[in-house]
């Protein structure tokens, strides 16, 4: 039934449908109706589904940008602003190494920041995604699913088209070492558990969300 | 193939919005309750499919014509929508448009009639 619709509209009118469904069927037995007629009977005088769908989408469509452009907003927009994320992270990353090299480079401990670095860029490509995931949830704007995507998205970009850092050798100038530091470098998929952790983080924090949201509005439902 | 028969003809669009604002002008309701009650007030003669009431209520609501909250009966949450000042307004246009109508209309039937 949501067919674009804001995941919480139609939550309601699904709910909504169904309390009227079900207060059909028990006037109906009550009227002396078997169990099964009277379900029939329900679903007729309810109407056709179908005729119900397009009506709901035809008015979400009258009022909502949304609704009205659906191939931009579900796929144009997604798209161009998961490619400025990336953008912007490549950016984010590379403003990073350069502050570390810079500071290992004066204090001699390159190697092991770029170590640390390397371990936390999994999490850095994932924030984008889980900041998106709560704001689908927060609003209602977006299908969760398409959050999720993100997610996986960003994880993935990370295990193949990480930056890698070229550590320093010796007698290296500054301006040599600064230039291999930005260095894009991609690497066939052999995961390390931290990146295997990266990749699974944002997945799970995601399914989990969209498990516990599921549990709300289903507990939601039961106590209508 | 024989063409379908209409349920309503097609100047009865606007008719289902004139009675849910009529009927919520006298208390607030819930969707069951207000098909029910049409039901039952037009003893089925303006059939049709009862889901429909919840987009237009939706709809209604979106142009301010109508208000909604929810309350727990029996254990169960019902959304009560109850007409605004807007759709009181509303409803007095449709009214007047709607007496305006059906007089001109039984004036050619007894017209018609008397041919």
């Amino acid at each position: 039934m949501q067919r674009g619709l804001p995941a919480d509209e139609a939550d309601d009118l699904a709910g909504e449908l169904a309390d009227h469904l079900e207060d059909l069927v028990l006037e109906l037995r009550s009227n002396g109706f078997p169990p099964k007629p009277a379900e029939r009977q329900a679903y007729a005088r309810l109407g056709s589904m179908r005729a119900l769908e397009t009506s709901i989408l035809r008015s979400f469509q009258r009022r909502s940008l949304v609704g009205r452009l659906p191939l931009l907003f579900a796929f144009l927009l997604p798209a161009a602003f998961l490619a400025g994320l990336v953008w912007t992270n490549i950016q984010l990353a590379r403003t990073g190494y350069t502050l570390l090299l810079l500071i290992g480079f004066a204090s001699g401990v390159v190697d092991r920041l770029v170590e640390i670095w390397n371990g936390l860029v999994p999490y850095l490509y994932s924030i984008p995604g889980s900041i998106l995931l709560c704001a689908a949830f927060s609003r209602s704007l977006v299908s969760p699913w398409w959050t999720l995507l993100s997610c996986l998205l960003f994880s993935l970009l990370n295990t193949t088209l990480r930056i890698s850092v070229v550590s320093p050798v010796a007698g290296s100038t500054v301006r040599r070492f600064l230039t291999a530091g930005f260095s894009f470098h991609p690497h066939p998929f052999r995961p390390s558990p931290v990146e295997i952790a990266g990749l699974l983080a944002p997945l799970v924090v995601g399914i989990t969300f969209l498990g516990l949201i599921r549990l709300r509005r289903s507990e939601a439902g039961h106590s209508r | 193939m024989p063409p379908r028969k209409r349920k309503n003809p097609r100047f009865t669009n606007g008719i289902p919005e004139l009675l849910i604002l009529k009927l919520l002008s006298g208390r607030e309701m819930y969707g069951y309750q207000i098909a029910r009650e049409i039901r039952t007030v037009t003893s089925g003669a303006l059939a049709f499919g009862e889901g429909c009431i919840y987009p237009m209520l939706r709809s209604l609501q979106r142009q301010g014509l109508l208000s909604s909250r929810r309350q727990e009966v029996e254990g169960r949450t019902r959304l009560y929508y109850a007409l605004s000042v807007k759709g009181r307004d509303r409803l007095a246009e449709m009214t007047a448009e709607w007496t305006r109508v059906a007089r001109g209309v039984r004036l050619v039937l007894d017209g018609a009639a008397k041919l």
